[in-house]
Protein backbone atom coordinates (compact mmCIF):
# COMPACT_ATOMS: atom_id res chain seq x y z
CA UNK A 1 0.00 0.00 0.00
CA UNK A 2 1.26 3.16 -0.57
CA UNK A 3 1.93 6.42 1.14
CA UNK A 4 -1.53 7.96 -0.74
CA UNK A 5 -3.48 4.85 0.12
CA UNK A 6 -3.09 5.03 4.07
CA UNK A 7 -4.10 8.40 3.65
CA UNK A 8 -6.94 7.70 2.06
CA UNK A 9 -10.00 8.26 4.18
CA UNK A 10 -11.21 4.76 1.37
CA UNK A 11 -8.85 2.76 3.17
CA UNK A 12 -9.51 3.49 6.65
CA UNK A 13 -11.82 1.41 8.59
CA UNK A 14 -15.02 3.36 10.46
CA UNK A 15 -14.70 0.57 13.39
CA UNK A 16 -13.40 1.72 16.62
CA UNK A 17 -11.53 -0.10 19.11
CA UNK A 18 -8.17 -2.05 18.84
CA UNK A 19 -8.60 -4.65 16.11
CA UNK A 20 -5.20 -5.73 15.75
CA UNK A 21 -5.40 -10.00 14.97
CA UNK A 22 -1.93 -10.02 13.06
CA UNK A 23 -0.15 -7.28 15.13
CA UNK A 24 -1.00 -9.29 18.18
CA UNK A 25 0.34 -12.41 16.88
CA UNK A 26 3.85 -10.71 16.06
CA UNK A 27 6.39 -11.00 18.37
CA UNK A 28 7.17 -8.00 20.84
CA UNK A 29 8.81 -5.17 19.36
CA UNK A 30 12.49 -4.79 20.53
CA UNK A 31 12.91 -1.72 22.30
CA UNK A 32 15.69 0.82 19.90
CA UNK A 33 19.31 0.36 21.14
CA UNK A 34 21.62 2.90 22.63
CA UNK A 35 25.07 2.75 22.13
CA UNK A 36 26.71 0.85 25.06
CA UNK A 37 27.31 3.13 28.75
CA UNK A 38 24.84 5.82 27.19
CA UNK A 39 22.60 5.03 29.84
CA UNK A 40 25.32 4.92 32.74
CA UNK A 41 26.45 8.69 31.58
CA UNK A 42 23.31 10.28 31.02
CA UNK A 43 21.85 11.76 33.84
CA UNK A 44 25.47 13.40 34.91
CA UNK A 45 25.80 14.86 31.20
CA UNK A 46 22.25 16.23 31.53
CA UNK A 47 23.36 17.75 34.73
CA UNK A 48 26.36 19.05 33.99
CA UNK A 49 24.04 20.99 30.96
CA UNK A 50 22.37 22.19 33.96
CA UNK A 51 25.19 23.69 35.85
CA UNK A 52 26.26 25.00 32.72
CA UNK A 53 23.23 27.04 31.37
CA UNK A 54 21.83 27.72 34.75
CA UNK A 55 24.59 27.31 37.82
CA UNK A 56 25.06 24.69 40.24
CA UNK A 57 21.78 22.97 40.13
CA UNK A 58 21.43 22.92 44.24
CA UNK A 59 21.45 26.85 43.80
CA UNK A 60 18.81 26.90 40.68
CA UNK A 61 15.73 26.39 41.63
CA UNK A 62 15.12 29.25 39.10
CA UNK A 63 16.18 32.08 41.99
CA UNK A 64 15.28 34.97 39.66
CA UNK A 65 11.68 33.20 39.02
CA UNK A 66 10.69 32.80 41.97
CA UNK A 67 11.85 36.17 43.66
CA UNK A 68 9.54 37.42 41.40
CA UNK A 69 7.42 35.22 41.70
CA UNK A 70 7.68 35.94 45.68
CA UNK A 71 4.55 37.22 47.01
CA UNK A 72 6.11 39.87 49.34
CA UNK A 73 7.84 41.25 46.23
CA UNK A 74 4.63 41.81 44.85
CA UNK A 75 2.71 43.52 47.06
CA UNK A 76 6.30 45.77 47.99
CA UNK A 77 5.97 46.10 44.19
CA UNK A 78 2.01 47.61 44.55
CA UNK A 79 3.16 49.52 47.97
CA UNK A 80 5.93 51.68 46.07
CA UNK A 81 3.51 52.10 43.23
CA UNK A 82 1.26 53.52 45.82
CA UNK A 83 3.89 55.61 47.88
CA UNK A 84 5.36 57.37 44.64
CA UNK A 85 1.86 58.52 43.66
CA UNK A 86 1.32 59.45 46.63
CA UNK A 87 4.45 61.59 46.65
CA UNK A 88 4.07 62.95 43.26
CA UNK A 89 0.67 64.07 44.28
CA UNK A 90 1.72 66.03 47.65
CA UNK A 91 4.37 67.60 45.14
CA UNK A 92 2.04 69.13 42.73
CA UNK A 93 -0.67 70.15 45.79
CA UNK A 94 2.18 72.12 47.23
CA UNK A 95 3.20 73.60 43.70
CA UNK A 96 -0.31 74.23 43.50
CA UNK A 97 -0.38 76.38 46.55
CA UNK A 98 -2.60 73.99 48.66
CA UNK A 99 -2.05 74.17 52.47
CA UNK A 100 -0.75 76.90 54.33
CA UNK A 101 2.32 75.69 55.46
CA UNK A 102 5.54 77.22 55.98
CA UNK A 103 8.60 75.56 54.47
CA UNK A 104 11.15 73.93 56.31
CA UNK A 105 13.60 76.70 56.22
CA UNK A 106 11.03 79.46 57.62
CA UNK A 107 10.19 76.49 60.03
CA UNK A 108 13.91 76.13 61.16
CA UNK A 109 14.57 80.08 61.48
CA UNK A 110 11.15 80.55 63.53
CA UNK A 111 12.13 77.57 66.03
CA UNK A 112 15.75 78.94 66.24
CA UNK A 113 14.59 82.39 67.05
CA UNK A 114 12.29 80.73 70.14
CA UNK A 115 15.48 79.31 71.74
CA UNK A 116 16.46 82.74 71.89
CA UNK A 117 15.99 85.54 74.39
CA UNK A 118 13.80 88.07 73.07
CA UNK A 119 15.79 90.74 75.12
CA UNK A 120 19.08 89.14 72.72
CA UNK A 121 16.93 89.27 69.94
CA UNK A 122 15.94 92.85 70.15
CA UNK A 123 19.90 94.05 71.38
CA UNK A 124 21.06 92.29 68.01
CA UNK A 125 18.40 94.17 65.86
CA UNK A 126 19.46 97.59 66.95
CA UNK A 127 22.89 96.80 67.24
CA UNK A 128 22.83 95.31 63.42
CA UNK A 129 20.48 98.30 61.93
CA UNK A 130 17.94 95.40 60.81
CA UNK A 131 14.85 97.10 59.98
CA UNK A 132 11.15 95.43 60.93
CA UNK A 133 10.99 94.90 57.07
CA UNK A 134 14.64 93.22 57.46
CA UNK A 135 13.14 90.72 59.95
CA UNK A 136 9.43 90.09 58.48
CA UNK A 137 11.43 88.99 55.00
CA UNK A 138 13.36 86.43 57.76
CA UNK A 139 10.33 85.52 59.26
CA UNK A 140 7.86 85.52 56.51
CA UNK A 141 5.07 86.23 58.97
CA UNK A 142 3.25 89.30 59.67
CA UNK A 143 2.12 87.35 62.92
CA UNK A 144 5.55 87.36 63.77
CA UNK A 145 6.58 89.89 62.73
CA UNK A 146 3.84 91.45 65.09
CA UNK A 147 5.16 89.26 68.26
CA UNK A 148 8.55 91.20 67.91
CA UNK A 149 7.09 94.64 67.39
CA UNK A 150 5.17 94.27 70.58
CA UNK A 151 8.86 92.86 72.15
CA UNK A 152 10.55 95.99 70.99
CA UNK A 153 8.22 98.41 72.15
CA UNK A 154 8.15 96.75 75.67
CA UNK A 155 12.32 96.91 75.27
CA UNK A 156 12.21 100.61 74.40
CA UNK A 157 9.85 101.18 77.58
CA UNK A 158 12.49 99.45 79.71
CA UNK A 159 14.75 101.42 78.36
CA UNK A 160 13.29 104.63 79.15
CA UNK A 161 12.28 103.36 82.34
CA UNK A 162 16.01 102.66 83.23
CA UNK A 163 16.82 106.34 82.28
CA UNK A 164 14.66 108.01 84.05
CA UNK A 165 15.35 105.90 87.20
CA UNK A 166 19.24 105.92 86.27
CA UNK A 167 19.43 101.95 86.77
CA UNK A 168 22.26 100.22 84.94
CA UNK A 169 21.12 97.19 82.56
CA UNK A 170 22.48 94.78 84.87
CA UNK A 171 19.68 95.74 87.59
CA UNK A 172 17.26 94.34 85.37
CA UNK A 173 18.67 90.67 86.02
CA UNK A 174 15.92 88.78 88.18
CA UNK A 175 13.14 91.68 87.15
CA UNK A 176 10.08 90.37 86.09
CA UNK A 177 8.81 92.29 83.28
CA UNK A 178 5.30 91.92 83.09
CA UNK A 179 5.55 93.46 87.11
CA UNK A 180 6.62 96.76 85.66
CA UNK A 181 4.28 99.49 84.91
CA UNK A 182 5.80 100.60 81.75
CA UNK B 1 12.20 4.40 45.34
CA UNK B 2 9.66 3.02 42.65
CA UNK B 3 8.40 6.22 41.73
CA UNK B 4 5.56 4.20 39.44
CA UNK B 5 3.65 4.05 41.86
CA UNK B 6 0.99 6.72 43.23
CA UNK B 7 2.55 6.92 46.70
CA UNK B 8 6.39 6.75 44.76
CA UNK B 9 5.64 9.71 42.98
CA UNK B 10 4.17 12.05 45.40
CA UNK B 11 7.53 11.24 47.54
CA UNK B 12 9.57 12.27 44.53
CA UNK B 13 7.50 15.52 43.57
CA UNK B 14 8.20 16.12 47.78
CA UNK B 15 12.08 15.79 47.12
CA UNK B 16 11.90 17.72 43.63
CA UNK B 17 10.60 20.83 45.41
CA UNK B 18 12.73 20.92 47.64
CA UNK B 19 16.47 22.25 47.22
CA UNK B 20 18.38 20.30 49.47
CA UNK B 21 17.06 16.50 47.97
CA UNK B 22 16.36 18.53 44.44
CA UNK B 23 19.22 17.15 42.65
CA UNK B 24 19.10 13.63 43.56
CA UNK B 25 15.38 13.38 43.07
CA UNK B 26 16.11 14.07 39.56
CA UNK B 27 18.81 11.84 38.67
CA UNK B 28 16.03 9.18 39.74
CA UNK B 29 13.67 10.53 37.77
CA UNK B 30 16.25 10.70 34.55
CA UNK B 31 17.37 6.99 35.58
CA UNK B 32 13.85 5.91 35.47
CA UNK B 33 12.57 7.67 32.60
CA UNK B 34 15.47 7.84 29.89
CA UNK B 35 15.14 4.28 28.66
CA UNK B 36 11.47 4.73 27.60
CA UNK B 37 11.40 8.23 26.58
CA UNK B 38 14.91 7.54 24.71
CA UNK B 39 13.22 4.50 22.87
CA UNK B 40 10.08 6.38 21.90
CA UNK B 41 12.10 9.81 20.46
CA UNK B 42 14.19 7.30 18.80
CA UNK B 43 11.02 5.96 17.07
CA UNK B 44 10.12 9.39 16.24
CA UNK B 45 13.12 10.77 14.96
CA UNK B 46 15.31 7.48 13.53
CA UNK B 47 18.37 8.16 14.98
CA UNK B 48 20.50 8.02 17.92
CA UNK B 49 22.40 11.58 17.90
CA UNK B 50 18.99 13.59 17.07
CA UNK B 51 17.34 11.54 19.90
CA UNK B 52 20.37 12.41 22.14
CA UNK B 53 20.26 16.00 21.35
CA UNK B 54 16.18 16.12 22.20
CA UNK B 55 16.12 13.73 25.27
CA UNK B 56 18.83 16.20 26.76
CA UNK B 57 16.33 19.18 25.92
CA UNK B 58 12.97 17.19 27.59
CA UNK B 59 14.93 16.70 30.52
CA UNK B 60 16.30 20.24 30.79
CA UNK B 61 12.90 21.64 30.01
CA UNK B 62 11.58 19.23 32.76
CA UNK B 63 13.92 20.81 35.49
CA UNK B 64 13.55 23.94 34.03
CA UNK B 65 8.99 23.57 34.33
CA UNK B 66 8.99 21.52 37.64
CA UNK B 67 7.76 24.39 39.38
CA UNK B 68 4.73 24.79 37.09
CA UNK B 69 4.07 21.13 37.07
CA UNK B 70 1.10 20.87 39.58
CA UNK B 71 1.00 17.23 39.49
CA UNK B 72 -2.83 16.80 37.81
CA UNK B 73 -1.16 14.43 35.21
CA UNK B 74 1.66 11.54 35.99
CA UNK B 75 5.00 12.52 36.05
CA UNK B 76 5.78 9.76 32.49
CA UNK B 77 2.88 11.52 30.61
CA UNK B 78 4.07 14.97 31.65
CA UNK B 79 7.70 13.70 30.57
CA UNK B 80 6.68 12.29 27.59
CA UNK B 81 4.68 15.66 26.35
CA UNK B 82 7.74 17.38 26.69
CA UNK B 83 9.45 14.63 24.67
CA UNK B 84 7.02 14.77 22.33
CA UNK B 85 6.72 18.04 21.71
CA UNK B 86 10.21 18.89 21.40
CA UNK B 87 10.35 15.64 18.80
CA UNK B 88 7.77 16.84 16.75
CA UNK B 89 9.98 20.68 16.86
CA UNK B 90 12.98 19.04 15.65
CA UNK B 91 11.42 17.36 12.91
CA UNK B 92 10.01 20.28 11.77
CA UNK B 93 13.41 21.86 11.88
CA UNK B 94 15.06 19.07 10.23
CA UNK B 95 12.26 19.57 7.30
CA UNK B 96 12.88 22.81 6.83
CA UNK B 97 16.27 22.66 6.79
CA UNK B 98 16.43 19.81 3.79
CA UNK B 99 14.99 21.41 0.33
CA UNK B 100 12.81 18.69 -0.33
CA UNK B 101 9.88 18.06 3.03
CA UNK B 102 9.33 14.66 1.69
CA UNK B 103 13.11 13.90 1.13
CA UNK B 104 13.79 13.11 4.77
CA UNK B 105 10.64 10.16 5.15
CA UNK B 106 11.86 8.61 1.69
CA UNK B 107 15.56 8.93 3.28
CA UNK B 108 14.37 6.54 6.59
CA UNK B 109 12.38 4.30 3.73
CA UNK B 110 15.44 4.14 2.27
CA UNK B 111 17.48 3.01 5.20
CA UNK B 112 14.85 0.26 6.41
CA UNK B 113 14.78 -1.36 2.95
CA UNK B 114 18.47 -1.54 3.21
CA UNK B 115 17.87 -2.99 6.56
CA UNK B 116 15.43 -5.10 5.59
CA UNK B 117 17.71 -6.89 3.14
CA UNK B 118 20.57 -7.44 6.19
CA UNK B 119 18.15 -8.76 8.58
CA UNK B 120 16.61 -12.06 9.42
CA UNK B 121 12.53 -13.15 9.18
CA UNK B 122 12.21 -12.03 13.32
CA UNK B 123 14.32 -8.21 12.67
CA UNK B 124 12.46 -8.50 9.03
CA UNK B 125 8.84 -8.37 9.89
CA UNK B 126 9.48 -5.03 12.88
CA UNK B 127 11.96 -3.52 9.97
CA UNK B 128 8.80 -3.67 8.22
CA UNK B 129 6.78 -2.57 10.50
CA UNK B 130 8.33 0.22 11.20
CA UNK B 131 8.15 1.33 7.27
CA UNK B 132 4.21 0.73 7.73
CA UNK B 133 4.50 2.94 10.33
CA UNK B 134 6.47 5.97 9.08
CA UNK B 135 4.06 6.04 6.55
CA UNK B 136 1.25 6.55 8.41
CA UNK B 137 0.02 10.05 8.77
CA UNK B 138 1.56 12.11 11.78
CA UNK B 139 -1.58 12.05 14.32
CA UNK B 140 -2.21 8.03 13.71
CA UNK B 141 1.56 7.51 13.63
CA UNK B 142 1.75 9.75 17.25
CA UNK B 143 -0.87 7.44 18.55
CA UNK B 144 0.22 4.35 17.47
CA UNK B 145 3.54 4.75 18.43
CA UNK B 146 2.45 5.83 21.72
CA UNK B 147 0.25 2.86 22.29
CA UNK B 148 2.31 -0.03 20.28
CA UNK B 149 5.63 0.44 21.32
CA UNK B 150 5.35 2.86 24.80
CA UNK B 151 2.71 1.14 26.05
CA UNK B 152 0.57 4.06 27.36
CA UNK B 153 -2.78 3.31 28.23
CA UNK B 154 -5.58 5.41 26.25
CA UNK B 155 -5.91 7.64 29.28
CA UNK B 156 -2.29 8.64 29.45
CA UNK B 157 -1.92 9.59 25.68
CA UNK B 158 -5.01 11.58 26.09
CA UNK B 159 -2.57 13.60 28.52
CA UNK B 160 0.12 13.64 26.14
CA UNK B 161 -1.74 14.31 22.84
CA UNK B 162 -5.08 15.86 24.00
CA UNK B 163 -8.23 14.81 22.71
CA UNK B 164 -10.69 12.31 24.00
CA UNK B 165 -10.21 8.75 24.62
CA UNK B 166 -12.80 7.91 22.17
CA UNK B 167 -10.80 9.75 19.47
CA UNK B 168 -7.76 7.59 19.93
CA UNK B 169 -9.25 4.53 20.31
CA UNK B 170 -10.34 5.78 16.92
CA UNK B 171 -7.04 6.82 15.45
CA UNK B 172 -5.47 3.57 16.94
CA UNK B 173 -7.83 1.35 15.37
CA UNK B 174 -6.94 3.52 11.63
CA UNK B 175 -3.44 3.15 12.33
CA UNK B 176 -3.45 -0.85 12.65
CA UNK B 177 -5.42 -1.40 10.07
CA UNK B 178 -3.33 0.15 7.43
CA UNK B 179 -0.49 -1.27 9.18
CA UNK B 180 -1.85 -4.64 8.95
CA UNK B 181 -3.23 -3.90 5.08
CA UNK B 182 0.64 -3.10 4.26
CA UNK B 183 1.63 -6.13 5.88
CA UNK B 184 -0.41 -8.37 4.36
CA UNK B 185 -0.31 -6.82 0.97
CA UNK B 186 3.38 -5.45 0.41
Amino acid sequence: MSKNQMDDPKHQSSAEGEGSGLLNSLPRPKRPEAPEGYFDEFPARVLSRLDEQIGAPELQESLTLRIVKAKWVQWLAAASVVLALGVAGWQIAQRAGLGERQDGAEQLALSSLETVDEHQIIAYLEHSDISDEDLFLALGSPKDLDAVWEDKQDADAAWEYLEENGLDETDLEGIDFNDLEL
Amino acid sequence: MHIESRDGEAELLRSLREPQSRERAFTVLMRTFQEPLYAHIRRMLGNHDDTDDVLQVTFIKSWKYLDGFRGDSKIKTWLFKIATNEALTHLSKRQNQTQDPLADIANHIEHSHADLEMADDGDTIQLKLEEAVNRLPTKQKQVFVLKYYDELTYEEMADVLGGSVGSLKASYHHAVKKIELFLTTD
